[in-house]
């Protein structure tokens, strides 16, 4: 086994044995809160599964952690990691809601086309700040980027509040999003529309962008040694603004998608959290496209049954934040089982020098 | 006296070390070194004599094997363990705190208090103390930052006999120091000696190693190949030893037959508003078909102007023109591709390569935008693939296959990585910064004929080391930079010993006006 | 009351002092940090977790002394946890900050459910507080004795910290080892000094500092926890520490700085501006505070070296 496979090995071990410690410690706390571990388990391992609609909740909530995935995926690859999938989500949600309502000269599909476009446009511009400010004076590009969130949140909030809100409603949210442009649904009995479709293609899209286009390029190859890339003639600072653009354009886009059909209004309060899943999502599956589904999947799943178990026990559905940092925690832990490691790799270069 | 009856003061054994990159920095070695003795090991890059020793000071840790001190087995698990032993470090990149003073770097962690506070005048006093016995004169108040290179490195030296230190450990030590100040530390070395200290000298510069060590230890490739007295072997010997092969110490070169002027510049300053101007009013010309060198001890500038002429820091006054074109009206990929200038910058793995990307995103880095390897920005694999599978074969590129990642790649390949890439387009200028630091002796005379090559092709070549040797060999005209300036221009070396450069470079000489504008060749 | 002449009183700038408090907790917590070379992201985290402790074990124990030392033991203990994971465990500073900054999203939701069955905040259970403090003579200046008197104990104790950690860091060996291993972890290392060791002792007393902002906001601000009560203060607080190059009395007038822009911020909403843009003032004030500070240094850069050059072209009559 070269040294190549064996680092591949361990990482693939390595994630694993993440999730099973997430798993067992969120077993353990289940165990300790709840009066009836047994049901609440039983909600959260199998809830997902027990009905039509169940699935369909659970492909519902992974197709945003797809995009919010893909996002962080595209917006760390430079080596600048920013939050602003958060902001660009939230504020793509809020865009696509304030198209399709104000917008009243398209109709039907037209609509949520256009609406997608602005909000693509809108989000991709939100992202750039941070990113330009940190190119320009050297600003913390995360710091500036989580702060910049709340002004957008603030922007978009102030909108809601002024121009979508519907106090006529008894259900506190916006005015409703005009039916004939949501998407049309792929499940009966669920929620579950054509969004699946579309996440799926944009995981084609990222990996074919990353991987096989000069730009995915230069954004790898800047995020590997910005200096290097500087030297050989790249344009570092395009490349981190493109790098920006199109990964806070993904996010809101994640956003605004959620609006033709899963949600009649918009109703998003306060920041949704998505920026920070997204961050879960992309480094479960280390941060490459290809990987974004399953780990989108795990994460959904692990919502979805948090969500159940905590309508029917009496365990929090917080609980999905503790797994999520723990796996975090483990996978992100770099020297985690360094020295076992080490030690097979000394003793595999024993035996091929024995056997050479 | 009869050398096996003097117990070693230590001895490393069997000792077995190998990276999590997989590869075999030491394997099975056994060294040691008797007190009083000054013993080099030697090596190329590669070899593993800075990781053996890093893992006799505590800095890396041991696989396989164990170290005895005085005949008892000791753990050296970290730098701490070592000073105790009385074992001290000088490193090759300096371990000091830019913005503390030498005082401060001095006393660190063996702090002077008053209280629970620090007692500065203290602490300023005992450098002082340290610093007069060993005459090594030192001002405590300077801070890091502010001091020249041969500075630095003696406050490391005072650093570790502060603390005691009995056996000394010199990485490289001279590999930043100029003839004379090379000179000045072998005479303080040869004190130490005298007063008892042990010293362990690594290097791969076969002619100091002789003129001041008792015993060597070569290693290559991980292995040890022996230990010797240093008055029986010879050079050559040596060389064998390191590399395995007789290398040509010197190689054959054609005559230059200089052409039209392919870089200008002129009245180049870089360094207002810090003081002391890094670079100084500096006029030179490279011809096609010619190779312009510049020799002077790291630090006088030579950086800070490769670095304008290539694009990659502004040019505060001055002009720099490329086949006629301005540089400072080009963006780096411009001057890359329509000035066709090649760069190969002096940290290798810092600048030149991306140690997680494979060997053929790195070869290819800079073409592409070039239609052979992309159109609308999508990537033709295969035509990459090809490319970096014959660039592998012609430069020789010892590797697994073009998909490894570079960081798996000994240090001499990973130069002649940055090389193919530079070189392998047609180039009218190619600009060189220490063609062979930590590179073997292999990969270098590689390097060495493959410039030679271009040269006759007729690039322009303007390269710099701080390297004498290879400077001279190399060069076929050069100008020597001192404080920023060129203090000395050669139209040719015949004729010219590394002594009388060492004085230019260390403003001991200087020519006159007239000499020096020959650099600068008026078309 | 018209907004300017709201803002000339000796009352708004009591206040600024007041709402400022737990930003200089948090700049210094995060100086700290930085100093020893660690970017400490989970300054807010602890503090909501200290703030939380603080509230609880003082419901539940009726003790006061007792809450602080908890809440300040919680903050060292994630100060140290951090870095376990981040300097031994070789975690990515930001996937740490993430996993820590979840984490305590949803354990203090749960913690706060399992103790008092209210998800949102404690205002069902009897918290203690730390009360405010008159200093005699001072109280009775005029103008000066609104400004500075009858402020929280924590807030005195704030700016007292101010002092300490300056003379900490400048004064005495653990300072200098903390600059040292920040700066050149390796020339740490080549005295026998242990990097890690130091780091984590940075991150302990950074923690530290983190729990007496976040305690402020449950014990001395108010008296009850809020989930998302610190509203990303410990964000502030980096950006202050920024701001502040390093140096505890930078971090601690940037605090003020983005203080005052909070404080402009209540006003203006007692005069019925919109509350949106009353909330995103200090963290636009923020983000304009650090471009401002990290552009200014650029330019005054840039502005020696023309200046010396074009004197230089003066002298040679160019």
């Amino acid at each position: 086994m070269s040294n190549k496979q064996l680092n591949q090995v361990f990482s693939v071990v390595k994630t694993f044995l993440a999730i099973v410690i997430a798993m067992v410690v969120a077993f353990v706390i289940i165990l300790v809160v709840s009066d009836e571990p047994m049901e609440a388990l039983y909600a959260f391992l199998l809830g997902p599964f027990t009905s039509v609609r169940r699935i369909g909740n659970l492909i519902e909530n992974t197709i945003p952690l797809i995009y919010v995935g893909l996002g962080v995926c595209v917006l760390w690859a430079t080596g600048k990691r920013t939050l602003s999938g958060e902001g660009c989500y939230y504020f793509g949600g809020l865009m696509a809601a304030l198209a399709s309502i104000k917008i009243y000269f398209i109709h039907g599909k037209s609509l949520t086309v256009t609406s997608m476009v602005i909000v693509l446009v809108v989000c991709g511009i939100m992202a750039l700040l941070p990113m330009i400010v940190n190119l320009k004076y050297g600003t913390d590009a995360f710091v500036v980027s989580l702060l910049f969130n709340y002004v957008m949140f603030y922007i978009g909030n102030y909108i809601f509040s002024n121009y979508l809100m519907d106090i006529t409603s008894t259900s506190s949210g916006s005015y409703p999003l005009p039916t004939d442009s949501f998407l049309p649904t792929l499940i009966p009995g669920t929620k579950v529309n054509a969004n699946l479709i579309v996440a799926l293609l944009m995981i084609v899209a990222v990996w074919f962008f990353m991987y096989k286009t000069k730009w995915g390029y230069s954004i790898r190859l800047v995020g590997l040694n910005p200096n290097c890339a500087k030297y050989v003639g790249i344009n570092v600072f395009a490349v981190c603004i493109l790098a920006q653009f199109i990964g806070g354009a993904i996010s809101g886009f994640g956003g605004g998608m959620e609006m033709f059909g899963r949600n009649p209004r918009f109703a998003w309060f306060s920041l949704t959290n998505m920026g920070w899943d997204g961050i879960m999502v992309a480094t479960l599956a280390k941060y490459k496209p290809q990987y974004i589904l399953f780990s989108a999947l795990f994460l959904g799943y692990v919502r979805t049954g948090a969500d159940i178990m905590n309508r029917s026990s009496d365990v929090a559905s917080e609980i999905v934040m503790i797994i999520q940092a723990v796996m975090i925690l483990f996978i992100g832990a770099n020297s985690f089982l360094a020295a076992m490691q080490q030690r097979v790799r000394v003793k595999y270069n024993e035996k091929a020098e024995k056997e050479a | 006296m009869i050398a096996e009856a003097i117990q070693p003061v230590i001895e490393m054994k069997g000792i077995t070390k190998i990276y999590p990159n997989g590869v075999v920095a030491n394997k099975d070695v056994d060294f040691s070194v008797r007190p009083g003795e000054i013993h080099a090991v030697m090596g190329e890059n590669g070899a593993g004599k800075s990781t053996l020793m890093k893992m006799l000071f505590g800095l890396e840790k041991i696989d396989k094997g164990q170290i005895l001190f005085k005949g008892n087995p000791v753990t050296i698990a970290k730098p701490s363990d070592a000073i105790a032993l009385k074992i001290g470090m000088v490193h090759q990149e300096f371990m000091l705190v830019p913005s503390l003073t030498v005082a401060e770097n001095m006393m660190l962690r063996e702090e002077p208090v008053k209280g629970i506070f620090i007692d500065r005048a203290k602490a300023v006093e005992e450098t002082v103390k340290i610093s007069e016995k060993y005459h090594l004169p030192i001002d405590p108040h300077a801070r890091i930052i502010d001091l020249p290179v041969g500075m630095k490195q003696r406050v490391e030296i005072l650093k570790a006999l502060y603390r005691g230190a009995e056996i000394l450990i010199l990485d490289e030590p001279t590999a930043v120091l100029t003839p004379q100040e090379t000179e000045e530390l072998f005479r303080q070395l040869i004190i130490l000696k005298e007063n008892g200290h042990t010293v362990i000298f690594i290097s791969h510069k076969i002619r100091e190693v002789k003129q001041i060590c008792d015993r060597i230890t070569i290693l290559k490739n991980g292995l040890s190949m022996g230990v010797y007295n240093v008055k029986d072997i010879t050079e050559a010997d040596i060389s064998r030893l390191m590399v395995g092969r007789e290398v040509k110490m010197k190689l054959d070169k054609n005559k230059a037959h200089p052409k039209d002027v392919v870089l200008k510049a002129d009245h180049l300053c870089y360094g207002y508003g810090e003081g002391k101007l890094k670079v100084k009013d500096v006029n030179f010309t490279v011809r096609s078909g010619e190779i312009v060198g510049i020799a002077g001890v790291e630090g006088n500038g030579q950086r800070e102007l490769l670095e304008m002429i290539t694009g990659l820091r502004k040019i505060q006054r001055g002009q720099v023109h490329i086949s006629g074109m301005d540089v400072s009206k080009m963006s780096i990929q411009q001057i890359r591709d329509k000035a066709k200038m090649g760069y190969i910058p002096q940290d290798r793995l810092l600048f030149g390569v991306a140690a997680e990307a494979t060997i053929k995103e790195n070869l290819l880095a800079n073409r592409l935008s070039h239609s052979e390897f992309s159109k609308a920005g999508v990537m033709k694999e295969k035509n990459l693939t090809k490319k970096a599978k014959e660039l592998i074969q012609e430069f020789r590129i010892k590797c697994g296959g073009e998909k490894q990642t570079v960081n798996m790649l000994s240090g001499g390949n990973i130069q002649k990585v940055v090389v193919a890439r530079e070189l392998s387009t047609q180039r009218s200028l190619i600009v060189i910064d220490q063609p062979s630091r930590g590179i073997d002796v292999g990969a270098t005379k590689f390097i060495h004929e493959k410039i030679f090559e271009l040269r006759d092709a007729d690039a322009a070549i303007l390269v710099s080391s701080a390297d004498l040797a290879e400077i001279m060999e190399l060069s076929d005209s050069l100008f020597v930079m001192y404080e920023g300036e060129i203090v000395a221009y050669f139209k040719n070396l015949e004729g010219v010993t590394e002594e009388q450069l060492g004085e230019y470079m260390l403003g001991i000489n200087r020519q006159t006006p007239e000499e020096i504008k020959e650099a600068y060749y008026e078309q | 009351m018209g907004i300017l002449e709201n803002i000339f009183t000796a009352q708004f700038i009591y206040t600024i002092i007041r709402v400022s408090t737990p930003l200089i907790f948090a700049s210094l917590s995060s100086l700290i940090a930085r100093r020893a070379g660690v970017t400490n992201i989970t300054i807010d985290s602890t503090m909501l977790m200290s703030a939380l402790t603080g509230v609880l074990v003082s419901a539940f124990t009726g003790s006061l002394w007792l809450a602080l030392v908890s809440g300040m033991v919680v903050g060292i203990v994630m100060g140290i946890f951090m870095g376990y994971f981040h300097i031994m465990m070789n975690t990515n500073m930001i996937l740490t900050g993430v996993a820590i900054n979840t984490f305590t999203n949803g354990a203090v939701v749960m913690i706060l459910y399992a103790f008092t069955g209210d998800k949102g905040s404690s205002s069902m259970i009897n918290s203690l507080g730390v009360p405010g403090l008159e200093i005699p003579l001072i109280k009775d200046i005029p103008i000066l004795g609104e400004i500075l008197s009858g402020h929280n104990i924590f807030t005195y104790v704030a700016f007292l910290m101010v002092i300490v950690v300056w003379f900490l860091m400048y004064r005495m060996p653990l300072g200098l080892r903390i600059r040292a291993v920040g700066e050149n972890s390796s020339a740490a290392k080549s005295v026998g000094e242990n990097p890690t060791k130091i780091k984590l002792i940075a991150l302990g007393l950074s923690g530290f500092f983190a729990s007496l902002g976040g305690m402020y906001l449950s014990m001395g601000n108010m008296q009850v926890f809020i989930v998302g009560m610190t509203s990303s203060r410990g964000f502030i607080g980096v950006a202050a520490d920024a701001m502040g190059q390093g140096n505890p009395v930078g971090a601690m007038l940037a605090s003020l700085l983005f203080g005052s822009a909070n404080a402009v911020g209540n006003v203006l909403q007692i005069n019925s501006f919109s509350t949106d843009v009353v909330m995103a003032i200090p963290y636009v004030v923020s983000i304009i505070g650090i471009i401002v500070y990290s552009a200014r240094e650029k330019q005054k850069r840039e502005s020696k070296i023309k200046r010396a050059i074009a004197q230089a072209e003066k002298l040679q009559g160019v």
